[in-house]
């Protein structure tokens, strides 16, 4: 069977997602700065800092790919047995407090345990150290994905007396799910790998990153 | 006359608008025992929520020609009564 040849048009919509995904989630962290500062309000601390992580995490996410990329296609050395690795462990942690700090910013108040952060935080790192010896984006999809059931499951226990899937909430899991589908998606070998797919996916998450910014500004002009 | 919501338990950040507003309708100074009357606070939670303000910056003491003490508000302090209620809509809108 012939090997299989990355596609070099296809990092050019790439980079634009990711550029604007980035762009979004960088100006969501910086309008709700001056509410931040006056209030000083843990919930907003947390929803900030879950934007500033994923934004750094969908970049993460673009320089994997290109690694990955470039070493199926151009004669360029990069000593993967570093780099690849390296790459994969930030990215899990990024990605991973991201989405920790996203369900827990609307969480929080309900849950009396100050250690409950720290807890995620090491979790991150486990799940990064997993990712960095498997050297596998798909056991970090995996990981990710019990980890998100997990969240979403603990805050319906929780959660008896308001309605459990709340138009904010329901924001929360598909940026979660957008960044599961969009990190599977990012190298081509993947399985069910299908480039209009992907596509879709990405204007459907620039949609839902783009109304929550628009909602944000609503408030935080 | 500011009223104070009595009937249920406020959370932090109204605790501190009511606060400023009382200051802010006493033409901006306000000596502490009237400030303490009218926030319907205990005076240790009082006591903790002043100091809180003042680490903020959003009050500041000061002292009068009578050398006695009283509140004022800072800039800051007058930014957050402007934008309490958009950041609480915001604090609502997203469940935060």
């Amino acid at each position: 069977m012939p090997p299989h040849f990355f596609d070099p048009i296809s990092i050019i919509p790439e980079i634009i997602y990711t550029l604007v995904i980035s762009l979004i989630c960088l100006m969501i962290f910086l309008k709700t700065k001056d509410a931040y500062n006056l209030t000083k309000h843990k919930g907003i601390m947390y929803f900030r800092d879950a934007f500033l992580l994923l934004g750094l995490a969908y970049i993460m996410r673009l320089i994997f790919g290109i690694v990955n990329f470039s070493t199926s296609l151009f004669q360029i050395w990069i000593p993967r047995n570093i780099i690849f690795p390296s790459i994969l462990l930030i990215l899990s942690y990024l990605s991973t407090t991201g989405i920790i700090y996203l369900i827990y910013s609307s969480i929080w108040k309900k849950v009396q345990n100050h250690n409950v952060l720290l807890i995620g935080h090491l979790i991150a790192i486990i799940v990064a150290v997993i990712s960095f010896y498997t050297r596998s984006h798909e056991l970090l999809i995996g990981l990710q994905i019990i980890l998100l059931i997990i969240l979403v499951l603990g805050n319906m226990f929780s959660n008896k007396k308001k309605k459990i899937f709340s138009q904010a909430k329901i924001l929360h899991i598909l940026i979660a799910v957008f960044w599961l589908m969009n990190l599977w998606l990012i190298i081509p070998k993947s399985m069910f790998y299908n480039l209009e797919v992907k596509m879709i996916l990405q204007i459907i998450s620039i949609g839902v990153f783009t109304f929550i910014y628009y909602r944000v500004l609503k408030w935080l002009k | 006359m500011v009223k104070m919501n009595s009937s249920k338990k406020r959370d932090r950040l109204e605790v501190i608008y009511d606060i400023l507003q009382i200051i802010q309708a006493n033409q901006n100074s306000i000596k502490p025992t009237p400030l303490l009357r009218k926030s319907n606070l205990s005076s240790q939670g009082f006591k903790e929520y002043i100091n809180e303000l003042k680490e903020k910056e959003l009050l500041k003491e000061a002292v009068d020609k009578k050398n006695r003490k009283y509140f004022t508000l800072t800039d800051k302090g007058f930014k957050y009564l402007e934008k309490y209620k958009t950041i609480m809509g915001f604090i609502e809108e997203f469940e935060l």
